[in-house]
Formats: structure tokens, C-alpha cells, sequence
């Protein structure tokens, strides 16, 4: 099990490497044109072009460049460009980048956050502060849904599996129908207003995030509503599938095996089926969690939690390259860590994996 | 109705009276047990031979309980050790099942849970009966592993099933039924899915457990040859009923009827080449509208007068054993020296 | 026993003789790769080696062998449905070896297949007519492919006019008749019955086994019978291939082989077999299972297991060193039987029980 475990995790690493090469190659290599050119301002002398190319390190060669925008995207933009943090000076809103005049003062925004994620041509921050800020409330509302997705839908569909054809199954799949059915937009402004207009106890479920370290009491309230509307969708294919699933392994010779040996028959469910049925959910978890992280964008909105979703949407509706890609990085990076986990976990629950 | 034929060998240990199992489906009920008596006894190898939808696996596994009662209608008794199993409730049952009478059955490499370890498997099933600490239970699981010839057991322990060969996983099966020493082992096509020497050992390893551990040992199977190796009885099933049920020597050389002759004379003999295979005509029926009167009758190149109307009652006609056909015991024995003596063409 | 280190037939009859297949020395090796962006092969499966055989026009041959003996890979091997690693196949005089796929088309007419599993080997979306009709359409040249197709159903025992039926609606038996007629469409000189009645029950295998018989007097085929199951080989075939891992162990007569086998595994595996005459007969047992064909034993593959070499050695611990180290020629031992082994076995000698455990 471990060297499996070190192998998934040595792909996973190289999988990341890969997606930040890419990154780089697409958005900084390929686009034609000598950036120093632009962040020079408008009339730029050769010297100019020349002090900023230093600024910039694109005077470097493209692995240090790609070296120095690893550097930039894991530890931050440094103590490279303080300037434009400086409250003193104003900063006048331009569309391109423009290279520091004077020590003292911004004139313009300077090319800060470049070459790593850059800054957002929307908002002039950083980009990766902006991911920074947002991730962990896109995080918060996703780990909490997936909790409550995980729990309900899995015991829906055990229990449905196992009063096949009864009352509760129907009233199960039922609720998954509904559950698949019911957009989520829809269900998230009834919950509002369910919750918060009609019903008079239910102020402090408000809409907006609330940051867990200034009152954690506050964060869970205001995070059930989302929560629970983001997970009913996700509830109810689960419970669909984990329905299935459970049917057919019970269905399987080792379960009659385990009957036989006069096992009772909750241990024959839960400690024999339900463990051969868990393995596809593993996977399919996994993809979902991290698909979620850059597209849970209705729920996002419809809460207004600013989180990675409403960020995506935002950006692609105006054309913010950087603030894109910085998703982009995100969620891939996602994705490939999701992986390892569900790679792991899977291995750990099948063991006929481990050995392949 | 009581089995008439006895057996010198003393008090049954399982006895099935008239045991009905049917299904009902939306197509109809299927009858997958139709009124069958039989008994086991300490030392017995009993054989029971039947083709697919026979109803030779349902009848052992209602034995144990594993049908689901809610899902099918049973009728009958089926006494093991003086007790009605049919009438048991659960909880006694399960105290039965696995200890005192076990059961294999014939895919092995489906047989075991892929993800726990086979030593964790054979644990659960001591631990579930017998109140021992796990180093015991593992001790004993190890005895028992190599009692039934497993390479290195105290390492193989450890693996997981699919590490196991064909053989190994019967035998790891074999040794989870024995446990407890159970008084029946109930055998469903244990080496049907096995090459032919690893079935010669796992047939040795049965044979010899019956005999050290004098227990009553069912054979279920489809394949003639293996009942006539290692049965000291033989029951014949069709269609949910007993055809015939004999001493192993009477039912190969004496068979009483139709449908046993038809399975003796399809099956190629490895010792004779030249023999006509003579295949029975059509297919076996189908469970839900089976045949009125004798479900065999429409496949009968005997069949007579009373045949597809009344259901010939299962006992015995003079013919030394019991069986379930309208002929006269002079007739049968007429007829099958004839059968025997039509098969033998000439060689080319 | 005269050896031959280069065999010059393989039954010791009609040397130079008109086989209508002829495999020699059919070697495949299927490699086992690791790694994760470079393959590498760490091991191998020996799924046939060195196999050497004649099939001759209207024969029967059977061939026989456990699971890992390699015998349906050699099925697959002749019909080039795979590659062989070394070795040549000769069809009606021809050497196929080399051909590619599109040259192989014209050949297949004269080749066909029937499978084990009745259940999976036909597509159920399509008609029974559909699939025995398949090859007149892959083919070409067929006008009245639905005349044909009715007339290859009756010769089977098909009902003609269940035409446009699935196979689901259909028993085990009748699909397997299904194979078989769609084995017979383009009147091919060999087929290849690859474990055709296994799947089958006890009095439905009679008739399929019936049925091919009176075909191959009818259509004049040759046959090449797969099979575990010793009792029906024995029933079909005239000639008898036993493979053992990979190798071919021993070939002769049907008659011959059952009642005289020469090597320890043909009369191992025949004692093994339950005889159905209900009397207790003497099992030789062998100990262990079949080693793993990806990693074979050295020499003749047989010796981890074998009673015979147990017995020339004296002792159940120790087996003579040639069992050991080389494998042994398949060489003439009489007159059409052929076996591979250092000390076969003698007319009338008697197995002793390899001690096992």
C-alpha cells in the first residue's frame, strides 16, 4: 500500500508540474509581442524597454522565467513590488500595465504580480490575493455540502436498497427525483426565503459569508442555507447510485457466503456489501468535489458568497485574462489532488488495486 | 410422505419431507421445488444429480434459510437433528447456519468478499459462533487452512482472494465450512468450475473429511461420473421432483427410470469410444408451466396412457428402489437391457 | 523410443504428408509491461511453446489441457486472430505466418470458429438470420443469402422460420446450434470448436456433439476440438494433442492415448477423471496446482508435479536431473503416438501416487 501511495503521489506532483508549464507556456510564452513593450507606457525609449525587461526578468531564459513564475504563483509576488500598496499614492485607472516613474509614488499601476498570476485587469489587485481571499470560503461551502451530500445520499440509497419496492423506497427516489430535478437557483432563493423572510428566527441564516475566524457561530449559520441547497442535487444522485450499486453487490456470491457462515444480517450489509459497493462512489466523489470548486457558481451567486465560482463567471464575462487563468490553475490543481485521494482511498477499500 | 427407502446406517441427520418451494413471479408461479423427500446420514456422501432448473440448489439452500420466505411460498418440513428449519426463526437459524450445517458452493472465485483478507474472512466466521479471542480464532483458522492442504498457511493467512488459485480458494472455502465441525456439509457443484485434477483433489479432500470427521456430506452436481466416484446415494431431480433416489451401485446399474437412462446414455464414457450418444429430445421445461402429470412425459420415448395426466407418485414399485414413473418395474428392466444393448454400434 | 531432434512429421504418418494445417514450433509469449510513461516488459506469459502439429483433412483433432495449458491461444495462433512470437502455420499447403490482415480475408473463408459461451458469442442485437448471415455479407458473392441462411438453420435443427428472432429468445442448445450454423456458411474446410458443449447441460451436449459429427460427414470438415473435458474429446476426436503449460506433451490415437498414455500427466489427468462406472478406482492424484505460465518451471515443465519422475528418482523430494534441466523432445514412441518426456511410461505400468501435501 505504500509504495502505491508514494507512486500516486509522485504522478499527482508531475501532473501539477504539467499543468503550471502549460499555464505558463499558453499564457505567457505564446502571446506575441514583447510584454516589456507594453508595460513601458507610451512612449518607451530602448532604454526603458531595457530597465523593464530587467524588472520583469525577461531578459532571463525561459526556464528561469518559468522558474521565477513558480516562484511567484506558490510564494506570493514578494517584497518585489511594495509600491502600489503604499495608500499615498493614487493610482489612476489604466488598462495597461505602466513602469514606476519615480521611486517615491505609483503614476500607474505598476506591472506587480507579473510574471506570476499577474493582476486582474478588473479589479487592479493581485490575482492571487484575490484567490487567496476566495478560496477558502468556495472551500468552506463545498467541504460542508459534500458532508451533508455524502451522509444523506448514501443512507438514502442504503436504506432504499434495502426496502426495495416499499413505501421508503418510493419516498426515496422520489426525493431524488425532485433533488435532480429542481434547479438549484430556484431552490436556493425559496430556502431564502423560506428561511429568512417568512420565517422570523431564521435572521442570522442572511446571505454573504461570514469569515470563520472573526465568528465562527456566524459562519455556520450562514453557510447551512447554502450547504443544504447545494447538496440536494448531489444528495440525490448519490442515493440513486449508491441504490443501484448496493442492489447488485448484494446480489454477488461472497454476500451469500457470508449469510451462510450465520453472519446477522446487518453485519452482511454494512461490513461485506456496502464496502464493494462504495468503490465507484469514491470515484465519482472525488470528480465531483473537485469540479465544484470553480463551479459553484449559481449556489455562489444566489448566497452571495464570493467565492471561486462567481469569480470564474465574473472574469470570463469580462474578458479578465489573469484572474481566468488564476482559476484555471486552481481548479486543475484541484482536480489532480482529488485524484490522488480518491486513487488512494480506492486502493485502500480494493486492495486487488494496489497490486496491479 | 416418508422416504421409503432406508438405509442401514442409523438416525437421519437432515430430513426433508416433502419440501415445496415456489416462486411466484409475474409470469407465473415458478415451481422451483415440487414436493421432495430425502435424508442424510452420519457418513453419507449423498449425491443429488440434476441439470439446470433442476431444483437440486434451491432445495439446499431453503434448507439453510438463504430464501428470502418473504419472496417464495414453502411448504414441507426439513428436520435437521429433530428440528424443523422451515419453522425456525431467524436468530436460531443463524445459529445453525455455518456451524452445524454448512454449506460450499461453486464459484469459488466469487465465493470470498475481494477486499478482506482471507485469514479476516475465515476469523469472522469462527468469531461469529464461538466466543474467542482473535489470536485463537487465528490459530484455529491456520489448523484448519492446512488440515485442508494450503501451502504455508500462517502466510497465506494474509492475502487477499484474489492471490489465491482456483483450487486454493475451494479449499479456503471448505476449510470456513469446517470450522465448527458441522454435522452436514452441503456441497453445491464444488468443482464445476475447476480443472479436472484440482477436482480429483478437492473430491479426495471431501471424501477424507467425511470420513475423519464423520459428518453426512450432499453432493449437488450435474455431472454423473463425479455422483458415481463418491456418492453412497444418489438422488436424480427433474423439474423440482425426485425421478430416483438409490444406492449409488443400484442407480448405474439398475436405473428405473426414463429420464436417468437418457442421462446415462448422453454422457460419452471415457473408456468407450464407438458408443451412439443417444440425447434426450427437447429441453428441460419450464418451471412455471410445467408438463401435467409427469413433467418428464413430453421427452419420454416410453411414455404411456396415464402419463400426461397423472403425476406418478415418487415410491417404491418393486424395483428396489423408489422412483417417480408409471412403468412397471418389469417393464423398466425390460426396457433398459434393451436401451443398453441398442447403444453399442459397431466400431468403424 | 526413437527421438527426433528435428521432426520431420509430428505423427510419425504420411511424412511430407498433405496437412491441411501444419503448426511448427508456435511459440507465443505475451508480454507483461510495468511503468508509467516508458513500458517496459518485466515478465512474460508462456502461453505456447514450441508446439509442432499436423491436422489432416477430415480428421478430428483434439486438444486437450487445463486452464493455462495454452490450447485456445493456439486455437487463436492458427486463425492468426493473434501473432505468434516464432513459428510458422501452414494452411492447405500454405505458409500463413507472414500474411497480413488483408490477405488473410480470403482465408478465413476457409477457417472458422465456434465458441464456448453460447450466451456471449452472439450479438443480441441482432437476428439469428442477421448472424449466420454475416458471413455471406462480409464476404460477398452471395445472392440468396436468406435461402442460404434457412437452409444451414435447418441442417442444424433450427426451426427456418425463427428467422428474425434474437438469440435471447432462444435456449443454450439452440444458440449454440445458432454458432454453429454460422460456422458452416461459407462451407469452410476446418473449424475450430473452441470448448463448444462446456457450457452446456449433460443432455443438450449430446445433441450438439451428435450434430457435429453428422456434419462433418455431411460437409466433409476437419476439426480441431478444445476441450477439458477428457470424456467428450475422447468421443469426438480421432487424434488427441494433450497440452500441458504451454507444450504438447503427448499426440496419438484416441484409442491409443486412453488406453496406453506414455506420459505421467496424460495418465494422471485420465485417472483424475470421474469414470461414471461406479466402482473406486486407483486416482493419481497430483499435488499442487498448475504452476503459473509466467513463470514455468525449468526444463520439462511437468517435473514440480510429476509421480513418474518421483518414482525414477526413488525419492518424492528429488526428480532426475534431465526432468530438471531440459525439455524433452516430443519423439515417436510407437508407431503414431508421440510423446514428450524422459522416461514415459510403460504398456501396463502403473502410477504410484505422487505423495502430495
Amino acid at each position: 500500500m505504500g509504495r502505491y501511495v508514494i507512486r500516486r503521489l509522485l504522478w499527482t506532483v508531475l501532473v501539477v508540474l504539467l499543468v503550471t508549464l502549460l499555464t505558463f507556456v499558453v499564457f505567457y510564452v505564446m502571446p506575441p509581442g514583447n510584454p516589456a513593450i507594453r508595460f513601458a507606457g507610451k512612449q518607451p525609449t530602448p532604454e526603458l524597454i531595457a530597465q523593464v525587461e530587467k524588472q520583469f526578468g525577461l531578459d532571463r531564459s525561459l526556464p528561469e522565467q518559468y522558474a521565477h513564475f513558480l516562484r511567484r504563483l506558490f510564494l506570493g509576488d514578494g517584497t518585489e513590488c511594495p509600491l502600489y500598496l503604499r495608500p499615498a499614492c493614487a493610482i489612476e485607472p489604466v488598462e495597461e500595465f505602466v513602469v514606476l516613474e519615480t521611486p517615491g509614488c505609483a503614476t500607474g499601476v505598476s506591472g506587480c504580480g507579473w510574471p506570476g498570476l499577474g493582476m486582474s485587469f478588473d479589479s487592479r489587485t493581485a490575482v492571487r490575493q484575490e484567490l487567496i481571499e476566495r478560496t477558502p470560503r468556495t472551500l468552506s461551502l463545498i467541504v460542508g455540502a459534500a458532508v451533508i451530500w455524502l451522509l444523506l445520499g448514501v443512507s438514502i440509497g442504503v436504506l432504499s436498497a434495502l426496502k426495495r419496492r416499499t413505501i421508503w423506497d418510493r419516498l426515496a427516489m422520489g426525493f431524488a427525483l425532485f433533488g435532480i430535478s429542481a434547479p438549484v437557483f430556484w431552490l436556493g432563493l425559496v430556502a431564502l426565503w423560506i428561511f429568512t423572510v417568512k420565517l422570523p428566527f431564521a435572521e442570522s441564516m442572511g446571505t454573504g459569508y461570514v469569515e470563520f475566524g472573526t465568528d465562527p457561530v456566524g459562519w455556520f449559520t450562514h453557510l447551512i442555507l447554502p450547504w443544504t441547497v447545494l447538496a440536494l442535487l448531489y444528495a440525490a444522485f448519490y442515493a440513486r447510485m449508491t441504490r443501484g450499486n448496493l442492489i447488485d453487490t448484494m446480489g454477488e456470491d461472497y454476500i451469500r457466503t457470508a449469510r451462510a457462515k450465520g453472519l446477522p444480517e446487518r453485519r452482511v450489509i454494512f461490513k461485506h456489501g456496502l464496502r464493494a459497493s462504495l468503490t465507484p462512489i469514491v470515484t465519482m466523489f472525488g470528480l465531483d468535489v473537485a469540479l465544484l470548486v470553480g463551479g459553484a457558481v449559481i449556489t455562489e451567486t444566489v448566497f452571495n458568497i464570493q467565492g471561486l465560482g462567481n469569480y470564474a463567471v465574473q472574469s470570463a464575462v469580462s474578458a479578465d485574462l489573469p484572474a481566468m487563468t488564476g482559476v484555471v490553475v486552481i481548479v486543475a490543481f484541484a482536480v489532480a489532488f482529488m485524484n490522488l485521494v480518491v486513487d488512494i482511498v480506492y486502493a485502500y477499500l480494493d486492495p486487488r488495486v494496489r497490486y496491479s | 410422505m416418508s422416504n421409503a427407502y432406508a438405509s442401514p446406517r442409523g438416525e437421519p441427520l437432515l430430513d426433508v419431507r416433502d419440501l415445496k418451494v415456489h416462486f411466484p413471479t409475474p409470469d407465473g408461479v415458478v415451481k422451483a421445488v415440487d414436493g421432495l423427500s430425502f435424508s442424510v446420514r452420519r457418513g453419507e456422501t449423498f449425491g443429488i444429480v440434476g441439470e439446470s432448473g433442476s431444483g437440486k440448489s434451491v432445495t439446499c439452500l431453503t434448507a439453510l434459510g438463504l430464501i428470502n420466505r418473504k419472496s417464495a411460498h414453502i411448504e414441507g418440513e426439513v428436520l435437521f437433528k429433530g428440528r424443523d428449519l422451515l419453522t425456525l426463526p431467524q436468530d436460531e437459524l443463524r445459529k445453525v447456519r455455518g456451524k452445524e450445517l454448512a454449506m460450499i458452493f461453486q464459484d469459488p472465485f466469487a465465493c470470498l468478499h475481494p477486499m478482506y483478507r482471507v485469514g479476516d474472512q475465515l476469523v469472522e466466521a469462527v468469531q461469529i459462533h464461538d466466543d474467542m479471542s482473535k489470536k485463537a480464532a487465528r490459530e484455529r483458522v491456520v489448523e484448519m487452512l492446512s488440515a485442508v492442504g494450503i501451502p504455508r498457511p500462517r502466510e497465506r493467512v494474509r492475502d487477499y482472494p484474489h492471490q489465491y488459485s482456483g483450487g486454493m480458494r475451494q479449499r479456503a472455502m471448505i476449510a470456513m465450512a469446517l470450522l465448527h465441525n458441522p454435522d452436514v456439509l452441503i456441497a453445491d457443484e464444488p468443482t464445476t468450475a475447476l480443472d479436472v485434477t484440482v477436482q480429483a483433489q478437492i473430491l479426495e479432500l471431501i471424501e477424507r473429511i467425511k470420513g475423519e470427521f464423520q459428518i453426512g456430506v450432499i453432493l449437488i452436481t450435474h455431472d454423473l461420473g463425479v455422483v458415481a466416484d463418491v456418492a453412497q446415494t444418489v438422488m436424480v431431480m427433474y423439474a423440482g421432483r425426485a425421478m430416483e433416489l438409490g444406492g449409488r451401485n443400484e442407480v448405474f446399474e439398475r436405473p428405473l427410470h426414463p429420464y436417468t437412462w437418457g442421462l446415462l446414455e448422453s454422457i460419452p464414457r471415457v473408456m468407450s469410444k464407438g458408443e451412439l450418444l443417444l440425447p434426450i429430445e427437447g429441453s428441460p421445461p419450464s418451471l412455471i408451466n410445467v408438463p401435467a402429470g409427469c413433467p418428464f412425459h413430453p421427452r419420454c420415448p416410453h411414455r404411456f396412457g396415464p402419463c400426461d395426466e397423472e403425476r406418478p407418485a415418487f415410491k417404491d414399485r418393486g424395483g428396489g428402489h423408489p422412483e417417480a414413473c408409471h412403468l412397471t418395474a418389469e417393464d423398466k428392466r425390460k426396457l433398459w437391457v434393451e436401451r443398453e444393448a441398442g447403444r453399442t454400434k459397431v466400431a468403424v | 523410443m526413437s527421438s527426433l531432434a528435428e521432426p520431420r512429421t509430428t505423427t510419425g504418418e504420411r511424412p511430407g504428408g498433405d496437412a491441411l494445417v501444419s503448426v511448427r514450433n508456435l511459440t507465443k509469449r505475451f508480454p507483461i509491461t510495468r511503468g508509467i510513461i516508458f513500458q517496459r516488459e518485466v515478465a512474460r506469459v508462456h502461453a505456447v511453446e514450441d508446439v509442432s502439429f499436423d491436422i489432416f483433412p477430415g480428421e478430428t483433432l483434439g486438444l486437450v489441457g487445463e486452464s493455462g495449458s495454452g490450447k485456445t491461444t493456439t486455437a487463436r495462433l492458427i486463425t492468426k486472430l493473434i501473432d505468434a512470437t516464432s513459428g510458422s502455420i501452414a494452411f492447405d499447403g500454405r505458409d500463413i505466418t507472414a500474411l497480413g490482415r488483408r490477405q488473410m480475408r480470403p482465408l478465413r473463408r476457409e477457417m472458422q470458429m465456434i465458441f464456448q459461451d453460447p450466451y456471449s458469442s452472439l450479438n443480441p442485437r441482432q437476428t439469428i438470420g442477421q448472424i449466420i448471415g454475416a458471413p455471406y455479407a462480409i464476404q460477398g458473392g452471395e445472392r440468396n443469402i436468406r435461402g442460404r441462411v434457412q437452409g444451414l438453420m435447418d441442417r442444424v435443427g433450427l426451426n427456418p422460420e425463427h428467422f428474425n428472432r434474437y438469440p435471447h429468445e432462444f435456449s443454450g442448445g439452440q444458440r449454440q446450434r445458432i454458432g454453429v450454423a454460422r460456422a458452416l456458411a461459407l462451407s469452410p474446410k476446418l473449424i475450430i470448436c473452441d470448448e463448444p458443449v462446456s457450457a452446456l447441460d449433460v443432455s443438450i451436449q449430446a445433441q450438439i456433439l451428435n450434430l457435429l459429427e453428422g456434419l462433418q460427414n455431411d460437409f466433409n470438415l476437419t476439426y480441431l476440438f478444445i476441450s477439458h473435458d477428457l470424456s467428450v474429446v475422447r468421443h469426438i476426436s480421432d487424434r488427441i494433442a494433450v497440452m500441458y503449460l504451454g507444450h504438447i506433451v503427448e499426440i496419438g490415437t484416441a484409442e491409443e492415448l486412453y488406453a496406453n498414455p506414455k506420459h505421467p500427466y496424460t495418465a494422471a489427468l485420465l485417472s483424475a477423471v470421474p469414470k461414471g462406472t461406479g466402482g473406486a478406482h486407483e486416482r493419481v492424484i497430483l499435488a499442487g496446482d498448475v504452476p503459473s505460465p509466467i513463470d514455468p518451471p525449468s526444463g520439462c515443465v511437468f517435473h514440480t508435479r510429476c509421480p513418474k519422475a518421483r518414482m525414477v528418482s526413488g525419492s518424492p523430494d528429488e526428480v532426475p536431473e534431465n526432468c530438471r534441466t531440459e525439455f524433452p523432445p516430443l519423439g515417436e514412441v510407437e508407431q503414431r503416438h508421440l510423446c514428450a518426456c524422459w522416461y514415459p511410461l510403460k504398456a501396463g505400468e502403473e502410477l504410484q501416487q505422487a505423495a502430495h501435501r
